[in-house]
């Protein structure tokens, strides 16, 4: 059997084989990292040539309506991030890319050599401005902020904030955002959290050009501010369902997102570019040690960035635990339900289960959080925790109804002619001797559970994989992020498997043997 | 002590017990015997309300279990329960399971409860299993085990529900003996078993069921040896004799022999003198019904061991010669020699021998 006893000895030389594998896995990820492919140096890049190959472009962004406008025929790769499309250019996964100038700028910057080139001149150029959701509270505020950029626009405070943040190496402002006066209510402003400069996450702080603007508009206007930063796509969900009051910042102004939202005065004009990866490298010599030690440092101590590790981990451990209490509860309620064999209540029970089941559990976070408490202020947390948890109980319920079932009548009876009453034998005996059948299902469940919070960053909260989406944005560099995260998920799973093994054997009474000599 | 009046007991489409009237006394130990299905084991666990009834009493002490006020948690204190497949609680090592009900349910105090255990387990010779979990005992230990638990709760009646079909041929004296031992300490017991032989050694009253009442009841002695009606008759008698098919054209006497070896050492019947049986068995089938079966079809050959005689039965012989031409001296005369009785019964086409014992 899969749970046989270990002695101590046998459990350390597992521990040391699966340290090896990881440690061979590592070293392989880094290798191809560092000799990633080359190009091809004398590849024709044109705008010609990019209608008949791959452009790489971040999902939902004007750069991708532009590049199906310009080059209909052309393969169009949508990326999560911005930093990834940009990456997938320079590893050669996409030939070409489409994004705003300064962000390929930013790239080259921050690889500390010229990586991605331009190709032609600039595509399309777009105003950019704040999105606003078309609810009561921005018939007023609206106006307001409009009046507020023009008059910034006038008196020279804009071009001031522009400068802070569009010329690298000043000193990053910091806002406290607490430390508002909230007299006239409070704005929920979600911002996409991997969009430098416009807006982005400095040191643990929501930082960017549009944050500072709409600080400073509230600060002036007397609002509160209630910061959410959100994945880009979920914060265009949800800015068009009201859920947010504004929105992001350097969003391109276009006729077709005037539809759904509202948009305030245009606060900077963007180049959109098509790029390509640079024929030759500038720093060939850089030795591999370094090239780690280098990426080591951007991913965890600039910026104190290993804050957004710690912070996303305890996210993560936080929902994970909630989800599998309230989850065990809710299956075990479930379950005794399911006991009592009323026919309606099985059918209930049915349902309630094939609805979870069949609905991945993306789209249930998503229905949750956009539909069912749209209109509540509950944090995206704890509606995650209701979304897992419920989950997580339809398929630990089956489980449990099945190795309750499957325990034999005759411990019931044995119990009953003895006097014990039903929940008693229940407690007593028929639901200890299932766990022994439980434990093994509900340990994967577990691990599955703490795996899938991993998509939390779809409704604006910030787990472990977020903070990795947040970091690679900043660093552009996606493997030392990538698979730490892997490696701290992985040791989590292992630790919650290893104390569900703990209890199993305390409950497995098949090797508990007594031998007197 | 018990007393069933009209007990009834239906489900949809069968009624296992119709009419049940019985009166249970002080220290009595009755057999549960008849054909399957005719609801022995549903009569007993009627007795302790693991079955509801449809209609009718039982007074327990005078009172009616089934009245909605009677205290369940009461009677089953007073009335234990042993199962055919034990039913030991698998998370529970033995001593615990001893333990559980007494500490948990009716309150004793943990030491005492022990201290009985442990008694009992010394009275059972399995004191050395005291830590051992159910899966680690034989049948037959586990059977103990189980009647341990059934009375550390001190009950004054014990039902046993075949308590010996589970068991291995050699451990059903085993549960007999243990059985014998409870009854001298003045405990009514009531057993279903299929095992007749059984049922004669450890009981004082034979209740035969069939037809949805108690059919027939009695003492063993009675039931056994002198069955009045007629389904007790054919019931008894099946279930206690040997029977095998044998055929002319490819008989095999040793294994004849080898089998009803097999079969009285199982029902435990003694037969002083085996080899004499043997040899008549040998004689009467080759000499005499052979010879004389004119087709070749099998013939039923059943050997039933009583009380002071032995009953050899042939049937099935339609094309038989009944003025028997038999030659050969040597076995008329081993023949004549054991043979006490002779009946030709033509209508049945068979013939019945009695042997002296």
């Amino acid at each position: 059997m899969s749970f046989s006893s270990k002695n101590k000895k046998g459990l350390n030389i597992d521990i040391i084989f699966i340290l090896i594998i990881i440690f061979i896995i590592i070293i392989l990820c880094l290798y191809f990292f560092v000799f990633k492919k080359k190009n091809d140096v004398n590849q024709i890049k044109s705008i010609e040539d990019a209608k008949h190959s791959t452009i790489a472009v971040l999902t939902g962004s004007n750069a991708e309506n532009v590049a199906h406008e310009l080059f209909p025929e052309a393969t169009i790769q949508t990326y999560n991030l911005n930093s990834d499309a940009l990456y997938a250019v320079d590893m050669g996964n996409a030939k070409y890319g489409m994004a705003l100038e300064f962000a390929i700028i930013d790239y080259n910057l921050n690889s500390g050599e010229n990586r991605l080139e331009f190709v032609g001149d600039a595509l399309d150029e777009k105003y950019t401005g704040i999105f606003f959701a078309r609810n009561e509270i921005n018939k007023k505020v609206l106006p307001l902020f409009n009046e507020y950029i023009k008059r910034i626009k006038s008196d020279g405070t804009l071009a001031e904030i522009d400068k802070r943040w569009f010329n690298h190496g000043d000193e990053i402002l910091v806002f406290d955002f607490d430390k508002l006066d909230n007299s006239n209510g409070t704005l929920i402003y979600a911002i996409d959290s991997t969009y430098p400069p416009y807006t982005y996450i400095y040191n643990n702080q929501v930082v960017g050009f549009d944050v500072e603007v709409v600080y400073k508009f509230c600060k002036e206007y007397h609002y509160g501010l209630d910061v959410r930063p959100i994945d880009y796509s979920g914060m265009l969900v949800g800015i068009k369902s009201g859920k947010y009051d504004i929105g992001g910042g350097g969003n391109a102004i276009t006729e077709e997102r005037k539809k759904s939202v509202d948009f305030s005065e245009p606060l900077r004009k963007n180049k959109m570019c098509l790029f390509a990866k640079y024929n030759k490298s500038d720093n060939e010599n850089i030795t591999f040690i370094q090239k780690i030690k280098d990426s080591f440092r951007k991913t965890f101590i600039q910026e104190g960035r290993y804050k957004l590790f710690i912070d996303g981990l305890k996210s993560t451990i936080f929902m994970s635990i909630f989800s599998i209490l309230l989850g065990t509860i809710l299956s075990f309620a479930i379950c005794l339900l399911r006991l009592t064999n009323s026919n309606l209540i099985n059918k209930f029970c049915d349902i309630y289960v094939s609805i979870l089941e069949g609905v991945p559990i993306l789209v249930i976070l998503l229905l949750f959080y956009y539909i069912i408490f749209n209109s509540t202020s509950l944090k995206g947390e704890y509606i995650a925790i209701l979304a897992f948890s419920l989950n997580f109980s339809a398929y630990v319920s089956e489980t449990m109804i099945t190795a309750i079932k499957a325990v034999d009548i005759g411990q019931w009876e044995a119990a009953y002619a003895l006097g014990f009453g039903y929940w008693t034998t229940f407690i007593k005996f028929i639901f200890k001797q299932s766990l022994i059948q439980i434990i093994p299902v509900y340990k994967g469940e577990v691990i599955s559970l703490i795996k899938s919070t991993s998509i939390v960053g779809y409704i604006a909260v910030q787990d472990l994989t977020k903070m990795s989406d947040i970091v690679r944005s900043r660093t552009f560099e996606p493997f030392i992020p990538i698979l730490s995260v892997a490696l701290v998920y992985y040791i989590f799973s292992f630790l919650v498997a290893l104390v569900l093994n703990r209890i199993l054997l305390k409950f497995n009474w098949i090797n508990k043997n007594y031998n007197k000599n | 002590m018990i007393e069933i009046k009209h007990l009834k007991k239906e489900y949809t489409n069968i009624t296992p017990l119709s009419d049940i009237n019985a009166v249970i006394n002080k220290g009595d130990v009755i057999s549960l015997i008849g054909p399957s299905g005719t609801g022995k084991s549903t009569l007993l666990r009627c007795i302790n309300r693991l079955n509801d009834v449809t209609s009718g009493e039982i007074l327990f002490h005078g009172e009616n279990i089934y009245d909605p006020k009677y205290s369940i948690h009461y009677l089953r204190q007073k009335i234990g329960m042993i199962f055919q497949s034990f039913n030991l609680f698998n998370n529970l090592n033995v001593i615990d399971n001893i333990m559980v009900a007494p500490v948990s349910l009716y309150k004793k105090d943990k030491t005492t409860a022990y201290k009985n255990a442990i008694e009992l387990l010394d009275r059972f010779s399995l004191k050395d299993k005291e830590k051992c979990y159910p899966h680690e005992l034989s049948g037959g230990q586990k059977q103990r085990v189980a009647i341990m638990r059934a009375i550390a709760t001190d009950p004054e009646v014990l039902l046993f529900d075949e308590p010996t079909s589970a068991l291995d041929p050699t451990m059903v004296d085993e549960v007999g003996n243990i059985i014998k031992d409870l009854s001298e300490k003045q405990l009514t017991m009531l057993i279903v078993t299929h095992e007749l032989s059984f049922a004669r050694k450890v009981s004082n009253r034979i209740f035969y069921l069939d037809e949805g009442i108690i059919y027939e009841e009695g003492t063993p002695d009675e039931i056994f040896n002198n069955p009045k009606k007629i389904k007790t008759q054919e019931f008894i008698f099946k279930s206690t004799s040997f029977e095998k098919n044998i055929n002319k054209d490819k008989f095999d006497l040793y294994m004849l022999f080898s089998d009803l070896a097999k079969y009285l050492s199982e029902q435990g019947t003694r037969v002083s003198n085996l080899y004499d049986l043997y040899l008549v068995i040998e004689e009467l089938t080759i000499n005499e019904i052979f010879k004389n079966q004119l087709d070749n079809k099998d013939i039923i050959i059943r050997v039933r061991v009583n009380n002071n005689n032995i009953t050899i039965i042939y049937s099935n012989l339609q094309d038989f010669n009944y003025e028997f031409t038999n030659t050969e001296d040597i076995s008329n005369k081993i023949i004549n020699s054991k043979i006490i009785d002779k009946t030709i019964d033509k209508e049945n086409s068979r013939i019945i021998y009695l042997l002296d014992k």
